[in-house]
C-alpha cells in the first residue's frame, strides 16, 4: 500500500490534504479521470472534488458530508487509487503554468499557517511576493529584519516545511536581504 | 468553569473534586511514563489500586495557571488489544468502563523517540478513541545521539494533535508540558482518526514517519556490545551467575554493618526501658515484646532496603529484561516463560512482589502456576529465621575450602528454595493446561540506560515501606499476643512456693511462668503433629506463631530465651533440653532438629500477607487454599525426610 496520511488543509474543513509520496502519481491538478473506486465516491457526491498537488492529493467533501462519516471511506478508495498510477489521467488543458500556481498556494497556506505563527511569535513577519519555475520569493520583516541569524533560521524553515508539500522546490530567496 | 486564582487554598491530594480534569498517561512499559509522571506531580502521588484488582495505580495532582489537574499514571501497554490484567485496566479507563475510576478528560501519549515506528500503532488506538490528546516524545537526546532524527513539529502536523519533546529524567520540556495542558480544551483534534484496518494502519504510520523525516536510531553501540556477551548463550549465562551471586554478596556484606547499627539502637532502646519503666508488666511488655520481638525484625531493614534497591537498579539499567530472557530457556523447562523469572526473582525479597508482578503474564495458567511457585523462593522473612538455625547448627569457624561453611549452608537453602519452586510451578503448569495454550511472548530489550535516581530510590522506597508497615502490623500485633500468652494465666507467690520455685528469684519466676502459660499449653497440644520432626513445645510455639509472619519465630525463641536467661539468650537456645517427653533432659537443637526446622521453613507457607495476596490476585479462596495445603504438607514431609537423613549421617 502506498504509504499516505491526512493533514486538514486551513481554512477549508471540507478539505483533507493526503500527503503521499512525491512520485507516485505522473501529474498534478485536476484529473481528467481516476480510478474506479474514487471515481465512485465523486459519483455519488461523497467527494465533490479531487486535486492532485506534487506530494498530495486534496479531497474535498460535497455537501452534507462529514470526515468522521465518510473519510474511512474515502481513505480506502484513494489507497486502491494510489495503487493504481495508469487509471489517473491528466487534466486535458494544463492552463498557464499550473505548477506556479500549486507552488504559491502552497507557500501561501504555511506563511498563513504555522511557519507564519512562528515567524509571528518571535516577533517577525513573512510576506508572499512570488512564485516562479520553483522559486519562492518572501519579504522578512518584523524583528527578523536586520538580523542575519533570524533571517537564515526563517528561511531554511519555510524551505523546509514547503519542499515537503512540492519537492520540485529549488529555493526561498527574501526580497528584502541586503546585497551580499 | 471558574478558572480563578482564589482556588490556591483547597489543593492538596485528598478530595477529588469532580470539575478537576483528569489527564491521563499511556505508553508502552520503558517509555519514560513514570519519570514524566514524577516531574509533573513532584513526587506528590497517591498510590492504591485499582477496584477489583491489585494493579497498582497511580494518581498525583499538579497546579498551573491557578488551576488544580488530576493526573494518573495509567499501566503501561503496547496496545490497546489487552492480553495482560494490567493491559485490560487501561483499556477499560480509556472507555470509562472502571466503576469509581472516571474516564480521563485529556490523554498524554509518551513514545520513545527510538521506538517511535513500533509506538505509532498504538498512537493510532489511542488516537482512534477521539478524547483530546497530546503526544509526548521521549529520549529524543538519545535518539540524536544515535544518529537517529525526527522533526517534532512536523510529526504533529501529521498527526494533528500537539507534539512535545520531554527528557522526562532531565525535566525539559516540562514546563512547556504543563503550560499545554492548561489549555488542553482546544488541543487540535485530528479531523479523520487514523484507520483500524492493520494494512492501512501501517500505510498511515509509514507516512506520518517519512513525513516527520523520522530516520530510526542506529542500534545503541554499547547496548549491541553489551549484548554480545550478555545474551551470549554460554556468556551470559555465566555472566548472570556472577551477577546473582554478587547481588546475593552485596546483600549479605554491605548489610551487615548497617544492620549492627539498627541492632545497637535497639539495645541502646530496651536499655532506655529497664532503666525507666519499673511496672514489671509493662517493662516486659516493652522490652520483650515490642523491641525484642518487632525490633528483632527491623534489624534486617537494611537488607530488605538493598535488596530492593538492586533489584530497582538492575531493572533501570535494563539488565532484568536480559536476565529474563535468558532464564526464557531455563524456564520453558518449567512449562514458563521468561517473564516468571522475573516474579520468581522479585520473590528473593518477597513473595508479595513477586505474586503481584505475575500480572505482567497473560496467561492465566502460567499466573497460578508461578504464584505457586512464589512462596518457595527463599524470601527476606526466611533469612532470620535461617540466620538463627544456620548460627546453632554450624560453627561460624568450620570452612570449606574458602568458603565459610555457614554461608554455604545458606546457599544451600536459596538453591533448595529456587529448585522447589521450579519444580512446583513444573506441577502446577501440568496439572493446570493439558490443552497447552501456546500465549505470545513478547519482550522488549532496552538499550542500556542509566535510570534516572528518582526513579530508582522511589521504587525501592515503595518496596521498603510495605516491608516496615508489615513490620508495625502483623508482626507487632502476633508478638503481643504472643507476648499475652506466654506470660498468662498470673502466677500467685503462693502458687509458686507450692512449686518450689523461690519468688524473689526473677529468672525462676519468668521460667516457671513461662513453662505454666496459655502458650506452653497450645505448643503441648500440638505436639503430636511436631513431635516426628523433633520440636518440643517451645518451638512449636515458635512455628505457630510464624505461622503469621515467619520472622515472628525468631522473636518468639528469643522471648523464651530471654525468660530464661535475659543476658544470653543465645546460650539458653544452644543448651535448651526437652523439658518432658521421653526426650526429657536432651539436648532440643541437635543437628536433625536444625535440619527439620530448617526444611520446615524452607517449604511451609507461612505468610498470612501472602496468603491474602493470592486471594486478592486470583479473586477466590481456592488457590491460597491449595497453596497452604500443599504447602505445609510438603513442609512437614521434607523435614521428616531431613530429620531422618541427618540423624542416619550421624548428626
Amino acid at each position: 500500500m502506498v504509504p499516505t496520511h491526512p493533514q486538514p488543509v486551513p481554512g477549508r474543513p471540507d478539505e483533507l490534504r493526503w500527503v503521499v509520496p512525491a512520485d507516485v502519481l505522473p501529474l498534478t491538478g485536476r484529473p481528467a479521470a481516476v480510478p474506479a473506486p474514487l471515481a465512485a465516491l465523486l459519483a455519488d457526491g461523497t467527494l465533490a472534488e479531487v486535486r492532485v498537488e506534487p506530494a498530495a492529493v486534496v479531497t474535498r467533501l460535497g455537501t452534507g458530508r462529514g470526515w468522521p462519516a465518510d473519510g474511512p471511506r474515502v481513505r480506502t478508495a484513494l489507497h486502491a487509487a494510489l495503487d493504481d498510477p495508469a487509471g489517473w489521467a491528466p487534466e486535458d488543458d494544463a492552463g498557464e503554468s499550473p505548477e506556479d500556481l500549486l507552488l504559491y498556494t502552497a507557500a501561501r497556506d504555511l506563511i498563513d499557517g504555522q511557519v507564519g505563527r512562528f515567524a509571528r511569535s518571535h516577533g517577525g513577519g513573512i510576506d508572499l511576493v512570488a512564485a516562479h519555475e520553483g522559486v519562492v520569493t518572501v519579504r522578512l520583516n518584523g524583528a527578523c529584519n536586520g538580523c542575519p541569524a533570524a533571517r537564515v533560521t526563517m528561511k531554511r524553515r519555510l524551505e523546509d516545511t514547503l519542499r515537503r508539500r512540492f519537492p520540485a522546490l529549488r529555493e526561498v530567496t527574501d526580497a528584502g536581504a541586503p546585497p551580499s | 468553569m471558574s478558572a480563578d486564582c482564589h482556588d490556591t487554598g483547597d489543593s492538596g491530594t485528598g478530595a477529588v473534586l469532580t470539575d478537576v480534569p483528569r489527564v491521563a498517561l499511556v505508553g508502552s512499559p520503558n517509555a519514560g511514563k513514570t519519570s514524566v509522571f514524577n516531574s509533573l506531580t513532584g513526587l506528590k502521588a497517591k498510590t492504591g489500586n485499582y477496584p477489583g484488582v491489585t494493579v497498582a495505580r497511580f494518581v498525583g495532582t499538579f497546579r498551573v495557571g491557578g488551576r488544580g489537574y488530576v493526573v494518573e499514571d495509567l499501566p503501561g501497554t503496547y496496545s490497546l488489544e489487552p492480553i495482560s490484567p494490567d493491559e485490560q485496566i487501561t483499556v477499560d479507563v480509556l472507555d470509562g468502563r472502571l466503576e469509581n475510576v472516571p474516564r480521563p478528560d485529556a490523554l498524554l501519549v509518551v513514545v520513545d523517540a527510538t521506538t517511535l515506528r513500533r509506538s505509532l500503532g498504538f498512537v493510532a488506538q489511542v488516537l482512534a478513541r477521539g478524547l483530546p490528546t497530546c503526544v509526548v516524545v521521549t529520549f529524543t537526546d538519545e535518539l540524536t545521539r544515535r544518529q537517529g532524527h525526527l522533526d517534532v513539529e512536523a510529526l504533529g502536523q501529521a498527526l494533528g494533535v500537539p507534539v512535545l519533546p520531554v527528557v522526562g529524567h532531565r525535566g525539559h520540556g516540562i514546563g512547556e508540558l504543563r503550560e499545554r495542558l492548561a489549555e488542553w480544551r482546544s488541543w487540535p483534534r485530528p479531523v479523520l482518526p487514523p484507520p483500524a484496518d492493520p494494512d492501512e494502519s501501517d500505510a498511515w504510520a509509514e507516512s506520518v514517519l517519512a513525513f516527520a523525516g523520522y530516520r530510526s536510531a542506529e542500534r545503541h553501540r554499547v547496548t549491541q556490545r553489551v549484548d554480545a556477551v550478555l545474551l551470549h548463550p554460554v556468556l551470559g549465562t555465566a555472566v548472570f551467575f556472577v551477577v546473582m551471586l554478587l547481588f546475593f554478596q552485596t546483600v549479605f556484606t554491605l548489610a551487615a554493618p548497617l544492620q549492627g547499627y539498627v541492632e545497637a539502637f535497639f539495645g541502646w532502646l530496651s536499655g532506655l526501658v529497664a532503666a525507666h519503666v519499673h511496672v514489671a508488666w509493662l517493662s516486659g511488655l516493652l522490652g520483650d515484646a515490642v523491641i525484642g520481638g518487632v525490633g528483632g525484625v527491623l534489624v534486617f531493614v537494611p537488607q530488605i532496603v538493598l535488596l530492593f534497591l538492586l533489584i530497582a537498579l538492575l531493572e533501570g539499567v535494563g539488565y532484568m529484561s536480559r536476565a529474563a530472557f535468558l532464564m526464557d530457556r531455563v524456564m520453558a523447562r518449567a512449562g514458563l516463560e521468561g517473564r516468571a523469572f522475573v516474579a520468581l526473582l522479585s520473590s528473593f525479597a518477597c513473595a508479595i512482589p513477586g505474586i503481584m508482578a505475575t500480572r505482567t503474564l497473560p496467561s492465566a495458567n502460567d499466573r497460578v502456576a508461578t504464584m505457586m511457585a512464589a512462596p518457595l523462593m527463599t524470601c527476606s522473612a526466611r533469612l532470620p529465621v535461617y540466620v538463627l538455625l544456620i548460627g546453632l547448627l554450624v560453627d561460624p569457624s568450620v570452612k570449606v575450602g574458602p568458603f565459610g561453611a555457614q554461608g554455604l549452608v545458606m546457599f544451600g537453602m536459596y538453591l533448595l528454595g529456587a529448585v522447589s519452586a521450579m519444580l512446583a510451578a513444573w506441577a502446577f503448569k501440568r496439572l493446570g493446561d493439558r490443552r497447552g495454550l501456546v500465549m505470545p511472548f513478547y519482550m522488549e530489550m532496552p538499550p542500556y540506560r542509566l535510570p534516572a535516581p528518582r526513579s530508582v530510590l522511589v521504587a525501592m522506597w515503595d518496596s521498603s515501606r510495605s516491608f516496615i508497615r508489615k513490620c508495625s502490623t502483623i508482626i507487632m500485633v502476633t508478638t503481643v499476643g504472643l507476648w499475652l500468652l506466654l506470660n498468662l494465666p498470673l502466677q500467685s507467690a503462693a502458687q509458686m512456693r507450692a512449686a518450689g520455685v523461690d519468688p524473689g528469684d526473677a529468672t525462676a519466676v519468668s521460667s516457671y511462668v513461662v513453662d505454666h502459660s496459655y502458650a506452653a499449653d497450645l505448643g503441648r497440644l500440638v505436639a503430636p503433629v511436631f513431635d516426628p520432626l523433633g520440636f518440643d513445645w517451645r518451638v512449636n510455639v515458635g512455628v505457630l506463631s510464624a505461622q503469621s509472619a515467619r520472622e515472628t519465630f525468631v522473636a518468639t525463641l528469643g522471648q523464651v530465651a530471654a525468660a530464661e536467661d535475659p543476658e544470653h539468650p543465645a546460650q539458653v537456645l544452644r543448651s535448651m533440653t526437652y523439658p518432658d517427653g521421653p526426650r526429657a533432659g536432651q539436648r532440643v537443637f541437635t543437628a536433625p532438629t536444625i535440619a527439620a526446622l530448617l526444611v520446615y521453613f524452607a517449604y511451609a507457607l507461612q505468610c498470612m500477607a501472602t496468603v491474602g495476596i493470592m486471594r486478592r490476585e486470583t479473586g477466590t479462596w481456592k488457590w491460597p487454599a491449595v497453596a497452604f495445603t500443599y504447602l505445609t504438607a510438603t513442609a512437614w514431609v521434607m523435614a521428616y525426610l531431613a530429620r531422618t537423613i541427618t540423624t542416619m549421617l550421624g548428626g
